[in-house]
Parts: C-alpha cells; structure tokens; sequence
C-alpha cells in the first residue's frame, strides 16, 4: 500500500476513526492491527521477517529485563562488586549475541549482494569461479526497525527503563505504521506512552495532523518527484553535457532527497498525529546549518541522535580510546591530543552512517567523506576560535552565517555526487567532469531543456521552493508554521487551504499524470 | 479558530475544491462530454476518446447523415467523400480506436435506433477483429456514450464529472500549442469523423527501398508466427447481428475485409485466416481484399496495420466497379453465399500479380533560357546544345512524355512508353518559344512550360518596374504553343519567385515558397493561397487550362507548401533535386509529390544526362 495513494488515505481515515470509537484501554490494539494490516500489504514473507525480529528482540528484552532486575546480594562490598561485575559480563554477552542476530540480518540481506560480489572480485582475479550472488527480499523498513530494536536493547542493558513485557504492546512498539516507510528510528521511552496510553481525541491533533500531512504531499509531489526526472538524467548521461550541470545534478538531489525523504516523514508523522502519538521529528532545516556537524544535528536526525548515542559516546568513552588519548598526548600537543579520539569515533560514526545508506563502495566514500570533514572540523574548532578571537569577528554575523552555509552546503553537495552516483568510480568520473570540463560558454535554453529543465517545469518548481523557503525562514525564526496559521483570520485561513487542498487534489490525489515515485529511503 | 470550526473551514474547503475540479471537467470538457462550450473543438475530444466523442457529435448530427462507416482503426482510410462517389449516402465514419466487434454491433444497434433513415452500413474488418474480444478497458479514454451502452445517465457524466485533471490540462495546452495542421492531439476531421491526413498525405514516395528506410520501423515483422486468430467466433457472429439488425431495418451492408499487410499476415497462420474466411461467408456476404499483391508493397500501407487513404480509394473502386480509378489485378473477391476463397488461392494469385510491374522511373529535365548570345551564364543554355539534347534523347531511346501521363499512370493505371522523360522549363520565357519550341516540334515531343504568373507578357521590363529583364512569353506565343498540342504550361507561381533588386525598398520579398521569418502559419497559408488564386485567374485569362502541376522557384519548399498545394488541386509538384529518383506508384498520388529534376546548363554533358536518365 503506497503511502502516496488514496487507498493510504482511506485506510488512515478507517484506522483513526476506529481507534477513537472504541474505549480508550485498547486503543493500542486499533494501532496493532493497523499496522500489521499496513506491512502485510507489502506482503507475507516481508512480514515473516518482521515478526522474527520481533519475537527475537522481545526474548532479549525479558533476559535483559530480568538481569536487570538482579541485585547483587553477597555480604561484603567486595563480594557483591565480583557479582556485580558478573552481572554486567553477562549483561554484555546477552546484549552482543542480541545485537550480532538482530545486524546479522540486516547485514545478510542488506549487504549479502555487496559482499558476494567484493569476494568474486577478489577469487576471480585468482582464476576461480564466482559465487552466485544472492538475492535476498529486502523487507520494509528493516534498516529502521533493526535499529530501533538494537536501540531499544540497548537501553535496557543500560537499564534506562525496563522491558516491555506484553509481546503485543512491544510489537506495536516496532511495526507502528507511520514509522514503517523510512522511520524516524523512535525511542521506546519517548513513544511508548503515547502509543499504549489511548489518547483522548484533539481537534488541534486533527489540525495540525491534517496540515503537516498536505504539506509532505505536496513537498515531495511538486518538488522532489519533479526534479527527480532531471536528476536521474544528469546523473546517468552526466557525460552528455557540460560539467557544470553534473554540480546542478548533485545539487539538485540535495534538493529532491530533502523534499522527499522530509516529506515522507512530514505526511507519517502528519498521520500519526492523527492519533496523538507523537514522532520524533526528523528534519530541521538542514541546508541552513552553518557547518557540516551542524548539518547532522539537523539532517536525519534520528539516525544522528541514534548514531551519537549508541556508537558514538559508548567509542569515543572506550578503555581503548581513553590508550589512544594517553599516547597521542605523548607525541602531539595536548589541545590536539584530545581530540584524537573524537575525531576517530567521527570517522568511524560516519562510515557507519554511509554503510546504513546502503551497499557499495559509493555509500562508504559519502561517510568518510563526511566523517573526514567533520573530523578537520574538530581539528579545526581550535584555530578557529582563535582567529575570531584576535579578529574580534563574531559567528552570528550575516557574513560568516552565508558563508557558512554556503561552505556546508557545497561539501553536502559534493558528497550527494557519491551517494546517488550508483557507484564509487562513477562518483568520481562525474566529479572530474565537474571540475575538468566545466563548460559553462555551452550551458544555453536547449541544454537545460534537454534534461526536462523548461519554463513549464521548472516554474512551478521555484514557486514551490519559495514557498518552502520561506517556510524553512520562518521555523528558524522559532516560528511554527502550522500554529501561525491557525491564528489567522477565517478566511486567510480558508484560502491557505483551499490552496493548499486544490493542488492536493489536482495535481496529487486526483491527477493520473502524477504518479509517486517510491521514496528514495523507503528500500534501505 | 477552534479545532472543530477549523476542521469544519476544512471540510468546506474541501467541498469547494472538489466544485472547482468538477467545474473545470464541465468547462474546458476534455472528452466533450458536457458540450464542450468553452472550446467546441471536437478534433480534440475525437482523438482522446473517438468512441464516446464520435457518438456523442452524431447525435447531435443525425440530420445530417445517413450512412456509416463501422470499425475499429482499418476502417480509418475510408473517407465519406469517396463512398459518396459511389452511394447515394451522407456518411459518417464512426471508427474508434482498438478492433472491437462487439462494439460496433453496440453502435450499429444505437445508430439504427437513433436514425430514422439509415441507408446504408460499411462495415470494415481487419484481421484484428477476428483476433481481439471486447475491449475491457475502463479508462476514460474507451469510456463509451451512454446511449451506446445502456449505462445510466448519471453513473455517465459523473465518471468524467472528477476524470483527472490532466486531461483538462493537457486539453488547454494542446489548444495553446494548436495550429492549423494536426497534431497528435488533434488528428480528426469531425465533419467525416476520418484522421485529418494533409501531412501524412504529402509525405513523398518513392522506391520501396526509400520507403522502408524512413518508415520501417512500423514495418517490423512479427516475433512469432503461425498464431490462430482467437475471436473468430465472436467476431463472426458480431457481423452476423449486424447483418440481421440491416436486414430488419431496410439498411444496406457492405462487409469488407480490409487489405492487410504482409508484416500482419505472417503473424497468423493461414488456416486460421481460412477458418475466419469460412465462416463470415456463412454469415454474411463480404469483399476480401485481406490478401493481394498490395499486400507485399508497404507503401500502400501506413503502417503494417493501417491502410493508406489511398488504398482504401482502390478497394472502393475495385468493389463499385470505377475502371478511371488504378487498382491491381486480381485486387479483392467478393465472397456470397457461402463461398469463400482460402489465403493460399489469394496469395498464389497475388504472387502472380506481383509479377507485372506497378512502378515507374520517370526522371525529369529542367531548362531555363536559351539565347544564342550568351550561352556561359548561368542557367541560360544555347538552342543548339538544347538541340542536340534532343537528338541525345531520340538516339538514346527516351520517350518524352508530359505530366498528364504520369498522373494518367499513377490513377488510372494507364501505361507509359518505355524510358519515359519529361521535359521541362522554368520561369516562362520568350526564347522557350523562339528556341525550343521549334525543336520539340520538330521532334514532336511534348514539353511542360512552368511560367511566373505576374511575368507572362512582359517582354521587356521586371513587372510594372523600368528593370529591363530576359523576355517572357505573351498571348500569341501561349495561344500558339498551346495550340500544338505538345506544350502544356503550369504553374511556377504567380509572384514567389521575385527578384529582390528590382522590388520596392522594405517590401517583404519571396523569392521563393519557403515562409518568411515573420510569417506565422497563418499568413503564409493565406499569402501561398491568394498567389495560387492569382495565378489561376491570370491562366483563365490567358486562356491556359488549369494548373495541376507547380514548380516551387528554386525547387524550396516544406511540408506545408505541399499541403497547401494538395488542397489547392495540384496533382504534381516538382523540385529542383536532382538525386531524387521519381519512382511513380500506381495507385499512389504520393508518388508524384515533390519529384525531382536535373536542371541543365551548359555546364552538363551529355553524359550527365545519361547518368541522371538511367537511374
């Protein structure tokens, strides 16, 4: 069931109506069934995977749970500190062998392809045989729901909260829906009460639920789904026309993936509103962040948050990191010395972070890419200072915010020509064509017409991009856009959706010249 | 704003939306469902939707017709114009897109019920009735008139009520694009309901070759072969109920099997055609044109479904018996009560016929002015080198012979002598009569002048201008010439061949046929018909017959020039290409558009000659 269809729409309107009818102690059941009804509709063996997954974390969960729940109880310090230390030995191994299953899958039908094919490189250079490569059903959401669960896991071992002890409540937990398309990658503490507890109905949840969900439809129908021709064009014949339109290619992907990928989110998280169950936002105006560390506090947020928790503190606090400080600090100065390991846990967060994108060498070269910038950044942090300092320049000066966000604009452009080139060495052929054979005396009316760029296109496309400029503008002001409408007059209110519902209906739901294109992080 | 007034503003909004998306169906009516009032452009709803449009503009147009033409694309070559040469019918050709005989038995029962005084039903098959059920499509382009159906009035107009917007999109900015000539979006005569064909009509042919080259990709022959015709029961008693519902209703049927072609008939096996072919002749009586000698020549085809206009005017001729109009041997059987005949029988026959040529290679000379004085300029040749050209020409074997032959060859079929040639002269001057004249006499061959309009009789200056120019012939020498039986004169153009030195400073010039930067479509349809309306009248007053033959000055034109020279009852045009090998096709008026010709000079050699006459 594509969530751009009205049968989505329809289905939604049932599941809401459904869950705010029946008393309020089983209104998470509403949730469940809609929610299995929702994977199943990719169909069975997609749901046969989850479930796996589902009862196989569960298990780990109570272990965990009930690990947890033991307290040392020797008669001397001493004797309850060994028990202690067992207990988190035990904790540990229970929590690795969870974590090893629950990325084993992921990895083997993610990446089993990827490797296959890396190891037949390697033998058939040595005159053998190469392997069949396997070709696994990638199910739904599974890069989203495994690390939601392993977050989960986490947690519990950190004994942050205790476990979920009803499978069908936790089930729910990690097959909602709204979350099931391209995340966010939840937080158990965070929504878990609002997914159990039944929540009263709220005109204002319908409000703002309705508002948020028109607005993703319409930012990834009316722009990234109208670039994404161009874009496919650019980067596939990149070759067929100046360099220069392989940089508008890459920068228009920036483009269409922000649309597309917060779209998708806006309309989930618009429909769970619905519910009154709040999702962890996603987005927050990425292409305005100041500085690449800045860009991933505000891009994919989640997968951040998720990455800087999980990962990043438990390498960067290691016993192992703590050695490598000690010795940098024996052959560098201190003030670079310490931020040694930082910038080895960036290198390796980010490396993870383009291994999550998906297979291939193209994915691994975007997370060093940015793992190696962020890293020069932290290097970088010291001297910088310094020069505002002695110059008495100040970072919250227009100047020095445009130039920012230039700066981090450009390397997050650069680093789209690896992750939608396909393939590593087709990144950087397109990358030296760029620089090579800019050829901006040739860029006329026919060559941007050629890659579907006329008036007729690409107006609407700026008058949509205004639109969420100037919405982008606002939020960063503080101001939420949704509220600020509601406290329009009626009829301003009523033109702002009329507006908004006519493209809606017209050029979206009731248009079959429009047909959605599958979100670009719905299969990874 | 509370959220429950908020929600209701939405609701509203909502509702207003949807009035609006059905008032924009309703208004700009893509498929002219509601009477299509803003735009009334029926060429448009036609081509997006032929079934429902075409049936929804006759019944708004019964009176005016009275006979129909019944089928599904093959019967798209059968224009009412032609039937109308040979029955005494208004006609209408219903034809819709996708072969569907249960459709047209639908639409004859409707067109029976709703016209009081149908005369006369052409029912036209293909091979792809006999293959293809009825259509399940239920897209809105193949939705169907209710009337036709039987499906309620309001299920009807609801349907398109919220059809996708699209549709009315695409139907404004075809109307913002639209131009005189069709489009894709426009491709139907709605008075005839026939595609509108003026460019794919002018489109020039030649060899077989030529033709496969430029059009072979809608010639591609089938994966697989020998496949069984899978409706042929359908199919045959779709005609028998049609034939009943005639007979009921005093109406008189014609079942024709239309020509198919070969890349078609391989994709079937033979015995499947014979089992259709039986058993329609148990049914009904029926011509079977399905396999002829026209079957292995794809320029009498569109594509390998879709017979030329052309055609479908020799299957007319052939069945209503019009000896003035070319068709081949042993083209089309009329099978009746109950007799057939099998694929294998027609194929030996057409396989015999294939034997006698129905093409032509006629080149053309082209020749200027001839002055004894100054032989080195130009185009200007000496008599005695145009002398001995003729002499070339008898010593060679070459017939002269002049245009009325060639269109005599491509429509009646009547044949030309062995190596024929045409001779030719542009611009109309006087030393054609002083010079060439006498020679051709002496030789008795026939000649075509092709004289400038605005220039006949002005022997000494350039129009009503003091620019002396080359003498041009008047009355007596048109009146003599004419006079001889061997000199016909045709057009060149009354005034597109203009001489820009000597036109007023800033006029707009056209020294040729070829639209001018600042024409639109329409002014140079208008500026290319009133010179054509000129000259026809400057003819009549000279008492030269009507032209049917145009020189394009300098040998430019475009598609359009040809259109409009089609429309303007020009039979041949001729260009100044002399790589163009004129292949003549009988049957093709096609053939005779834009030919080519080897202008000469006294630069040629006789050999050069030889070389262009036998190619």
């Amino acid at each position: 069931m594509s969530v751009n269809g009205v049968t989505f729409l329809a289905f939604l309107l049932l599941a809401v109506i459904l869950y705010y009818l029946i008393p309020k102690g089983v209104r998470w059941i509403v949730l469940l069934c809609a929610s299995v009804v929702f994977y199943l509709s990719y169909g069975w063996s997609a749901g046969l995977y989850l479930a796996v997954t589902i009862v196989l974390t569960y298990a780990f969960s109570l272990w965990l749970g009930r690990l947890a729940a033991i307290h040392p109880a020797g008669e001397t310090a001493q004797v309850r500190k060994a028990q202690k230390k067992q207990l988190t030995h035990k904790k540990r191994l229970v929590l690795a062998a969870a974590l090893v299953l629950n990325f084993l899958a992921l990895g083997v039908l993610k990446y089993g392809a990827f490797f296959v094919s890396n190891v037949n490189r390697v033998i058939q250079s040595f005159g053998q045989e190469a392997f069949p490569l396997p070709a696994f059903l990638l199910p739904l959401g599974i890069s989203f729901y495994i690390f939601q669960t392993s977050g989960y896991l986490i947690d519990l071992y950190r004994g942050k909260y205790p476990p979920q002890r009803n499978i069908l409540r936790y089930a729910l937990f990690v097959c909602y829906f709204p979350q099931m398309v391209q995340g966010p990658i939840n937080r158990y503490d965070a929504l878990a009460p609002a997914l159990y507890e039944g929540n009263a109905f709220d005109w204002a949840n319908l409000q703002h639920g309705l508002l948020r969900m028109m607005f993703g439809v319409l930012k990834k129908a009316l722009i990234a789904d109208a670039l994404a021709p161009t874009v496919q064009e650019l980067y596939t014949n990149f070759y067929a026309y100046p360099g220069s339109m392989a940089f508008l290619g890459a920068a228009l992907y920036c483009i269409q993936l922000y649309c597309d990928f917060s779209g998708g989110i806006d309309l989930l998280c618009g429909a769970s509103t619905l519910f009154g169950i709040p999702m962890q936002e996603n987005f927050r105006q990425p292409y305005l962040s100041t500085s690449l560390a800045d860009f991933w506090r505000r891009w994919h947020i989640s997968l951040g948050e998720w990455m800087k928790d999980y990962l990043f503190y438990p390498l960067a606090l290691s016993k192992a990191f703590g050695r490598l400080t000690k010795r940098a600090r024996s052959v560098l100065p201190a003030d670079v010395a310490k931020r040694v390991a930082p910038c080895l846990a960036t290198v390796i967060v980010f490396l993870c972070v383009g291994i999550w994108q998906g297979p291939g060498w193209a994915n691994i070269a975007y997370g060093l890419w940015n793992g190696l910038w962020m890293s020069l950044g932290l290097l970088w942090a010291p001297v910088s200072s310094k020069l505002f300092h002695r110059f008495s320049w100040k970072r919250e000066g227009l100047f020095w915010i445009v130039w920012g966000v230039i700066r981090t604009d450009l390397l997050v452009i650069i680093g789209r020509y690896f992750s939608n080139a396909g393939s590593l060495m087709s990144a950087l052929r397109m990358l030296k064509h760029t620089v090579t054979a800019p050829g901006f005396g040739s860029l006329n009316a026919q060559v941007f017409s050629s890659v579907g760029l006329t008036w007729a296109t690409v107006l609407p496309i700026c008058a949509a991009l205004a639109v969420l400029l100037c919405i982008s503008l606002a939020k960063e002001r503080g101001v939420q856009v949704s509220q600020w409408i509601c406290q329009r007059k009626w009829y301003v209110q009523f033109l702002i959706l009329f507006a908004g519902l006519l493209l809606t209906v017209l050029c979206v739901y009731g248009n079959t010249d429009y047909v959605p294109i599958a979100y670009v992080y719905e299969n990874v | 704003m509370s959220g429950k007034k908020w929600f209701a503003l939405f609701l509203a909004a909502l509702a207003l939306v949807f009035v609006v998306w059905a008032a924009l169906n309703i208004l700009v009516d893509p498929f002219g469902v509601y009477g299509d009032v803003l735009l009334d452009w029926d060429s448009y709803t036609q081509t997006l939707n032929p079934r429902n449009s075409k049936a929804v503009y006759i019944s708004e147009h019964f009176d005016a017709y009275d006979s129909y033409v019944i089928g599904s694309s093959s019967a798209a070559s059968y224009e009412p114009e032609e039937l109308e040469k040979y029955l005494d019918g208004q006609f209408y050709n219903m034809f819709h897109y996708g072969a569907d005989p249960e459709y047209d038995e639908m639409l004859v029962s409707y067109l029976l019920e709703h016209d009081s005084d149908v005369k006369y039903i052409f029912l036209v098959l293909g091979l792809n009735e006999a293959n293809a059920g009825h259509s399940d499509n239920t897209a809105l382009t193949n939705h169907t008139y209710y009337k036709v159906t039987g499906e309620s009035p309001l299920s009807y107009y609801t349907s398109f009520l919220f059809a996708s917007p699209s549709y009315a999109f695409e139907k404004l900015s075809s109307w913002h694009q639209d131009t005189e000539m069709p489009q894709t979006f426009d491709v139907f005569l709605p008075d005839s309901g026939c595609y509108d064909k003026r460019l794919r009509d002018v489109e020039s042919i030649g060899s077989l070759d030529a033709y496969l080259e430029k059009n072979g990709g809608d010639f591609v022959s089938p994966q697989a072969t020998g496949a069984q015709l899978k409706n042929i029961e359908a199919c045959v008693e779709h005609v028998s109920a049609i034939q009943d519902m005639c007979d009921d209703a005093g109406v008189e049927l014609f079942v024709v099997l239309s020509p198919v072609c070969q890349q078609q008939l391989e994709e079937y096996d033979p015995a499947s055609l014979d089992q259709f072919y039986r058993q329609l002749a148990q049914e009904v009586d029926y011509w079977n044109f399905s396999i002829s000698s026209i079957t292995y020549d794809q320029r009498y085809f569109y594509d390998s479904t879709h017979t030329r206009n052309a055609t479908a005017d020799m299957v007319l001729a052939r069945m209503f018996g019009n000896s003035d109009l070319y068709y081949p041997d042993q083209f089309g059987v009329y099978c009746e009560n109950g007799a057939c005949v099998t694929a294998e029988e027609l194929e030996a026959s057409a396989r015999e016929v294939l034997g006698t040529p129905h093409t032509a290679n006629v080149p053309i000379l082209l020749y200027h002015h001839l002055s004894p004085a100054d032989p080195e300029s130009g185009t200007v040749l000496h008599p005695e080198t145009f002398a001995r050209q003729m002499e070339l020409l008898e010593e060679q074997g070459y017939n002269p012979v002049d245009f009325d032959d060639l269109i005599a060859y491509v429509e009646q079929g009547s044949p030309l002598p062995e190596h024929p040639v045409v001779i030719t002269f542009d611009d109309g001057y006087l030393s054609n009569y002083e010079y060439a004249f006498p020679i051709l006499q002496e030789h008795g061959y026939p000649a075509t002048i092709f004289a400038i309009g605005c220039s006949i009789g002005h022997y000494e200056y350039y129009k009503d201008t003091e620019y002396t120019l080359t003498p041009h012939f008047g009355q007596p020498e048109i009146d003599e010439m004419l006079a001889s039986g061997l000199i016909s004169i045709e057009s060149h153009t009354y005034d597109m061949h203009q001489w820009a030195p000597f036109e007023p400073e800033g006029a707009l010039i056209r020294g040729n046929l070829l639209p001018l930067e600042s024409d639109t479509e329409a002014s140079y349809i208008a500026a290319v018909t009133e010179d054509a309306q000129r000259q026809r009248e400057t003819f009549a007053a000279f008492g030269i017959p009507e032209s049917n033959v145009l020189a394009f000055p300098n040998g430019m034109y475009t598609t359009l020039t040809d259109v409009i020279a089609e429309a303007y009852g020009f039979q041949v045009t001729v260009t100044t290409d002399n790589t163009r090998v004129n292949t003549l096709v009988q049957g093709l008026p096609q053939s005779l558009v834009d030919l080519g010709r080897l202008n000469i000079d006294e630069a040629t050699t006789d050999q050069d000659i030889l070389n262009y006459l036998a190619q």
